[in-house]
């Protein structure tokens, strides 16, 4: 054996090692989520199995139609699964109208307190913010007391508004932190140059910074929406009803009933972690730079 | 226009939602609000909420298990964390796919994580026992979330895969840090590599796994959707955590005085190692 084919075979010995180790580390990422998903494509016989079957063939796609469609006519649909497929596509919309309307909320109102804190000098602005991070890292059990007593007096209890309102203020610190730090990296000559022509600051923020900032606002919108929708104690806490629960909430209850049609349940799991899921994957470029400058919070 | 208008708004809101109901919350942990008894009225009862968590044995319990908790997602989680990020670092086909998918199990919601892991656990059906009794390694399907012994390891285990890939990311972000010239001084020194490891890289990589070491311990004090799903603090207790313990002496036993307390507690611990952790970030964005 010459010395560059044993080389090459060593090379080769390495590559090969390189792909059993990567593939043990896909199959801890990635195994539990496979066995939801083929739990959703399975027959209800094949779960029920000792061991179950691990590889539907062919994939019954039939609990997704049941799921998105309720079942439709002729279907043998029970009458208690009727309601909780209701009850679960209404959780999927109050989950999408809380994450959307929190994103809004905090970006418009973060933008404005990113774009003064970044370019007000003041000591306090900065102290202020980092208290604000400080709070926010408390866990959230913390203010579920206070706010449940004072929300109740006042009648807000099982509102989605609520739960708008206050998924916003919670995000919100971390918002206008990342943004913060795009304000900061943009050419202040810029804004000079427009304040001269004569635009207000709100033009000069919605014209020049706003443009030059979007991947900080894709970073801080993809974040928020995604802790909006997967949050579960403040939903938990202050809604009660089929009409404003929250798709996670809805999951929560799915286990909880001791039901038995595991392949519904999975389904349910797939569709309900879609969302974050699909904006997370277009907008990874932007989620990861926008984390890794701030606090990573789980 | 001035800095404060256009904070306004937003400061309203934190201002109005987290800091006076913390603010609220300290108030209310000094008395008796007598919630299942209205009559008796609302009494001032100084620091005896606080005497009552200090001196009970559950709040004691539940604390341990927390470290518990934070211990197997360091012990465990750090480990770990750092040897997919040494694999993952290496130059292979297909690497940049393998970093996004990392972040899958972080972005699956955490009730969804919960109805995983009871499929997974569960005593009649589910993965773990399917797997294990195909390998030959159990004999008979075995009741894991169930079992008081080891219900809070296996919530300690779900836990941890939802935070090794994060772990990873940092650990990932933290070598490519490290100068390559490092490296070939020491391989033209001579050094094998595991000395390079032990020498250059677990040095170098130290303020990513003391960031860990705070992130983990925070998290244990936050987990509640995986134990609320998965056992509901069961079974005999078995994982009531701190954050489980507080929601339950608030909204079970509707004692808000005494969940109030807990609450501040929990929440000096936890602002302490957020403080530390803002320290050591903001010590690292100087030193680069």
């Amino acid at each position: 054996m010459s010395h560059s084919d044993r080389k090459r075979s060593h090379n080769f010995a390495g590559a090969a090692l390189q792909a059993v180790l990567v593939l043990l580390v896909l199959l801890f990422v990635l195994g539990p989520v496979l066995w939801l998903i083929t739990s959703s494509l399975s027959e209800p016989k094949d779960l029920l199995a000792r061991p179950p079957r691990w590889l539907p063939w062919p994939p019954d796609f039939s609990k997704y139609g049941e799921l998105v469609t309720g079942g439709g006519k002729g279907s043998t649909v029970s009458t208690l699964t009727e309601s909780t497929l209701r009850a679960f596509r209404y959780a999927m919309g109050n989950s999408l109208i809380v994450s959307c309307c929190v994103t809004f909320i905090c970006l418009a109102l973060g933008t404005l307190s990113g774009y003064a804190t970044a370019r007000f000098k003041s000591r306090f602005g900065s102290k202020l913010i980092y208290f604000m991070l400080l709070v926010q890292m408390l866990p959230v059990v913390v203010l579920l007391v206070p706010l449940f007593l004072i929300l109740s007096k006042i009648g807000l209890l099982d509102k989605l508004g609520t739960v708008i309102v206050l998924l916003s203020a919670i995000h919100m610190p971390f918002v206008i932190w990342i943004l913060r730090g795009y304000f900061q990296g943009i050419p202040l000559e810029l804004e000079e140059a427009a304040l001269v022509d004569g635009a207000t600051r709100l033009q000069v923020i919605c014209k020049v910074v706003l443009p030059l900032s979007l991947p900080g606002l894709f970073a801080a919108g993809t974040y928020t929406f995604m802790q909006s929708w997967n949050a579960f104690m403040i939903p938990l806490i202050f809604t009660s009803s089929d009409t404003t629960r929250t798709v996670t909430v809805a999951i929560s209850m799915f286990v909880g009933r001791h039901y038995t049609d595991y392949a519904l349940m999975s389904a349910a799991g797939v569709i309900a972690s879609l969302p974050p899921m699909l904006l997370a994957i277009f907008f990874q470029r932007y989620l990861l730079a926008g984390l890794t400058s701030g606090a990573v919070k789980g | 226009m001035s800095a404060g208008l256009l904070m306004a708004p937003s400061f309203a809101l934190i201002l109005g939602l987290l800091l006076v109901p913390l603010g609220y919350s300290l108030a209310i942990s000094l008395f008796d609000l007598h919630a299942t008894a209205p009559w008796l009225g609302v009494k001032f009862v100084w620091f005896e909420n606080y005497a009552k968590a200090f001196s009970s044995p559950d709040f004691a319990a539940a604390i341990g298990r927390t470290l518990y908790l934070a211990a197997i997602g360091i012990g465990l989680g750090i480990p770990i964390s750092m040897a997919f990020a040494l694999i993952l670092n290496r130059p292979f086909k297909g690497r940049g796919l393998v970093r996004g998918l990392l972040i899958v199990p972080w972005v699956i919601p955490g009730s969804v994580q919960g109805l995983l892991w009871s499929r997974i656990f569960d005593p009649h059906y589910g993965a773990l026992n399917g797997l294990l009794y195909q390998l030959g390694i159990i004999s008979s399907y075995e009741p894991w979330l169930i079992d008081p012994s080891r219900a809070l390891f296996m919530v300690a285990l779900a836990n941890l895969w939802a935070s090794v890939p994060m772990l990873t990311l940092l650990y990932l972000a933290g070598l490519q840090g490290i100068p390559k010239e490092l490296y070939e001084a020491a391989s033209v020194d001579g050094s094998t590599r595991a000395r390079s490891f032990w020498r250059i890289t677990f040095p170098l990589l130290l303020p990513v796994t003391l960031i860990s070491l705070i992130l983990k311990t925070i998290d244990a004090f936050s987990l509640f959707d995986l134990v609320y799903i998965l056992t509901g603090g069961g079974p005999a207790d078995s994982t009531q955590v701190t954050g489980y313990y507080l929601y339950q002496a608030a909204f079970t036993s509707l004692d808000y005085g005494y969940a109030s307390a807990l609450a501040w507690i929990i929440a000096l611990a936890t602002g302490a190692l957020a403080l530390l952790y803002s320290k050591i970030t903001r010590a690292e964005e100087v030193s680069q």
